[in-house]
């Protein structure tokens, strides 16, 4: 098992939220295939 | 396609900063951050999920299309101080005013549309209609409120994968690569505040 720091969670976190604003904010057809790529990694 | 390789580029070279200088690759402390995930739920359900986006009719599409940016632009106002925030909401507010101006959809020319998909069948897409289920409506030049500002920039022609993108897209882009950049500078100091603060020295005087 490893673990994650909070530091590092709150970088992923951030990383993400960013990734998704400039999706959103430019390329909202691509802030949903984000959507639907996470969806089906995680198993739905 | 400008916009992730902005991220990608942004991500690497500030996790590459922070590794030479042997510090930690730090984020900034972000307000109102839940809107950005409603608006790419909101999002996906008028441009991505098959049972809504062939669903919704047009107008609906567009109001969701325009609200969703207006919060992001509330997102992108709540963190104004943080690096690149001001670009990033920029990028996002000249998007925004060119969409809002041209009935909700970011316009792009029948010329773009030809030269992004030159083997799109006859009649697939109109001038004057959404270009498929995406964010765009194909409107020629002329018929345009502010041109300059839709999506008429194309990627190098050498590439196979075509994209066409705005300047909002352009500014968005860098403001993406200067905040992940930013996060591998030095460590920042949390801001004093006032009441708790003791100067080291006291003031003299003459």
């Amino acid at each position: 098992m490893f673990k994650i720091s909070s530091a590092k969670t709150r970088m992923i976190f951030f990383v993400l939220t960013v990734v998704l604003f400039v999706l959103g904010s430019g390329a909202p057809e691509a802030g949903g295939g984000v959507i639907m790529r996470s969806a089906w990694f995680i198993g739905f | 396609m400008i916009l992730l390789l902005a991220v990608l580029a942004g991500l690497l070279s500030g996790l590459l900063r922070a590794r030479l200088r042997k510090r930690a690759y730090q984020s900034f402390p972000l307000r109102l951050a839940w809107l950005v995930l409603a608006v790419i739920v909101a999002q996906w359900l008028i441009f991505s999920f098959p049972a809504t986006r062939a669903s919704l009719p047009g107008i609906v599409v567009r109001w969701i299309f325009v609200l969703s940016q207006l919060a992001l632009l509330i997102f992108a106002w709540a963190n104004r101080k943080t690096p690149g925030f001001w670009l990033l909401g920029a990028g996002l507010l000249l998007n925004l005013t060119v969409i809002a101006l041209n009935g909700g959809l970011m316009p792009i020319t029948p010329e773009t549309v030809q030269w992004l998909r030159p083997d799109a069948p006859a009649g697939s897409w109109q001038i004057g209609q959404r270009l498929g289920f995406g964010k765009d409506i194909v409107l020629r030049r002329e018929e345009t409120v502010l041109w300059f500002l839709s999506d008429r920039f194309r990627s190098f022609s050498g590439l196979s994968y075509r994209v066409a993108f705005s300047l909002g897209d352009v500014f968005i882009a860098l403001g993406a690569f200067w905040l992940l950049w930013t996060m591998g500078g030095p460590a920042r100091e949390q801001p004093l505040k006032e009441k708790n603060h003791v100067p080291d020295q006291l003031p003299t005087f003459q």
